[in-house]
């Protein structure tokens, strides 16, 4: 089953911002928009999806048609290897190659449908993962990047480095610096503090 | 054995690795803050950083792009101080463009890994720390392999208080089970957020995932430290947090786990 994605947008997730409950705030908004949306977790060794979309203990099925994501909404269908491990203490020990081959799997084996946008959530770095994804997406034709961050200057150089990474993905309307954390701590502060001045 | 290979090893008392299962969590931020605080305590301490596509350390210590030297024996490591008793190699300081990616696959980044390990010549070392990337990978099973034939003590495993961080730390403890890596202990990071405006400790990621992480799989809980704007500001400076700012409660909290990681490595 081919994913017939209109459009592709990849999340490149850089150090120190694999905080995954970041990029959530993103990917929670765009199947309210009544699209269908795939999420794909290809952080092989550390996959947070499963927890952050209430999705743990869910099993991935296998039918004729290839491997069934599991559905958070009719809208939302979810993939990440955290659904084919048996408790959460299992560690996925995996050299470049086996983690490439499931990648693989996940893209070429998993009944996805007709899908509007295929989100990728990537681990940090710029490594096999997403070497591959890029890859492996490169016919479908990947529409861009969101690069997510937080503001201390040592993370505007994994930025770039992310960008440099990118050269080779068309630039695109989608690529987006989303600043989180300081603006949690602005609200907190702002709500509790017994100071005038702002934090 | 190659002779060299043993040598530059031979000298090192103590070598630790720092994981995280997760990344964002600070692992690097740690084991800065972890070698500056056993300096003070007078120790002569090596980072290797083997975080080969998000090498921070080099800045956080403020040495900024010196070129690495070759002597008999291998890599000369850089020292972040004039009196040589904190020593680092990085990958960083083989980067042309400080902007560049390091876009390499596993095979790659392993044979540079093994390098790093047997090639650099740290001569003389109370503690050796190892910053790696996050995760159980290439990187991680690397430098194991290349350590096979030097000690490793243990590893210090960084989390952040939420359970999706302590839930790959899980992972990793896993990892470190399977590879007869001692968990020397527990650190929660940005465990309360210490505002330098109204000086109040407020937990706005919550707080004590960690500890019971470590109560449940039976590891020993070293300590937490909070998120610091003052240590933040420090790190992005290359300045020695430490030494400015003895009075914070977050140096008393670097302190009190480096001082514990110390007494676990002599025990």
């Amino acid at each position: 089953m081919t994913v017939r994605a209109q459009a592709v947008t990849r999340l490149v997730n850089h150090q120190p911002v694999k905080d995954a409950q970041t990029k959530t705030y993103v990917r929670l908004v765009l199947p309210k928009l009544l699209i269908q949306v795939a999420l794909l977790d290809v952080d092989i060794c550390g996959p947070s999806i499963p927890k952050i979309m209430g999705l743990e203990g869910e099993q991935v099925h296998q039918s004729g048609s290839g491997w069934s994501p599991v559905y958070v909404e009719d809208n939302l269908a979810v993939m990440s290897i955290g659904f084919l491990l048996s408790s959460p203490d299992d560690a996925v020990i995996w050299r470049g190659p086996k983690k490439n081959g499931m990648i693989k799997q996940f893209l070429r084996d998993v009944d996805w449908g007709e899908v509007d946008y295929l989100i990728v959530d990537t681990p940090p770095g710029t490594s096999d993962e997403h070497l591959s994804i890029v890859q492996y997406l490169s016919g479908a034709g990947i529409d861009g990047a969101v690069i997510i961050t937080t503001p201390q200057v040592n993370n505007r150089k994994s930025c770039d480095e992310g960008k440099s990474f990118l050269t080779e993905v068309p630039d695109s309307p989608a690529a987006v610096a989303y600043q989180n954390i300081v603006q949690k701590i602005r609200d907190y502060c702002s709500s509790n503090s017994t100071s005038d001045e702002p934090c | 054995m190659d002779s060299s290979e043993k040598g530059n090893l031979d000298q090192v008392k103590h070598v630790v690795l720092v994981l995280s299962g997760k990344g964002g969590v600070g692992k690097s931020t740690i084991t800065t803050e972890l070698a500056l605080a056993l300096r003070h305590a007078g120790k002569k301490v090596g980072i290797l950083d083997v975080d080969l596509c998000g090498p921070s350390i080099p800045r956080m210590l403020s040495v900024g792009k010196p070129e690495v030297h070759q002597c008999d024996a291998g890599w000369v490591p850089v020292y972040a101080d004039p009196q040589q008793q904190l020593a680092l190699m990085s990958i960083g300081f083989l980067l042309e463009d400080s902007d560049e990616a390091v876009v390499w696959r596993g095979p790659k980044k392993t044979a540079l890994i093994g390098q790093f390990v047997s090639d650099v010549a740290w001569g003389e070392l109370d503690v050796l720390l190892v910053d790696t990337p996050p995760g159980t990978s290439d990187e991680h099973l690397a430098v194991l392999e290349n350590l096979r034939k030097h000690k490793v003590d243990g590893a210090v495993l960084v989390t952040t208080p939420q359970a999706v961080s302590t839930g790959d730390v899980r992972r990793e403890i896993t990892f470190c089970k399977k590879t007869g890596v001692k968990i020397l202990g527990i650190v929660e990071n940005m465990s309360g957020f210490v505002c330098p405006h109204c000086s109040e400790c407020s937990n706005i990621f919550s707080k004590g995932g960690g500890e019971e992480l470590a109560k449940l799989t039976g590891s020993v809980f070293l300590g937490s430290v909070p998120l610091d704007p003052l240590l933040t500001a420090s790190l992005e400076e290359g300045r020695d947090f430490l030494q400015a700012f003895p009075e914070s409660s977050t140096y008393t909290a670097i302190s009190q786990i480096a001082n514990t990681l110390l007494s676990s490595l002599d025990a």
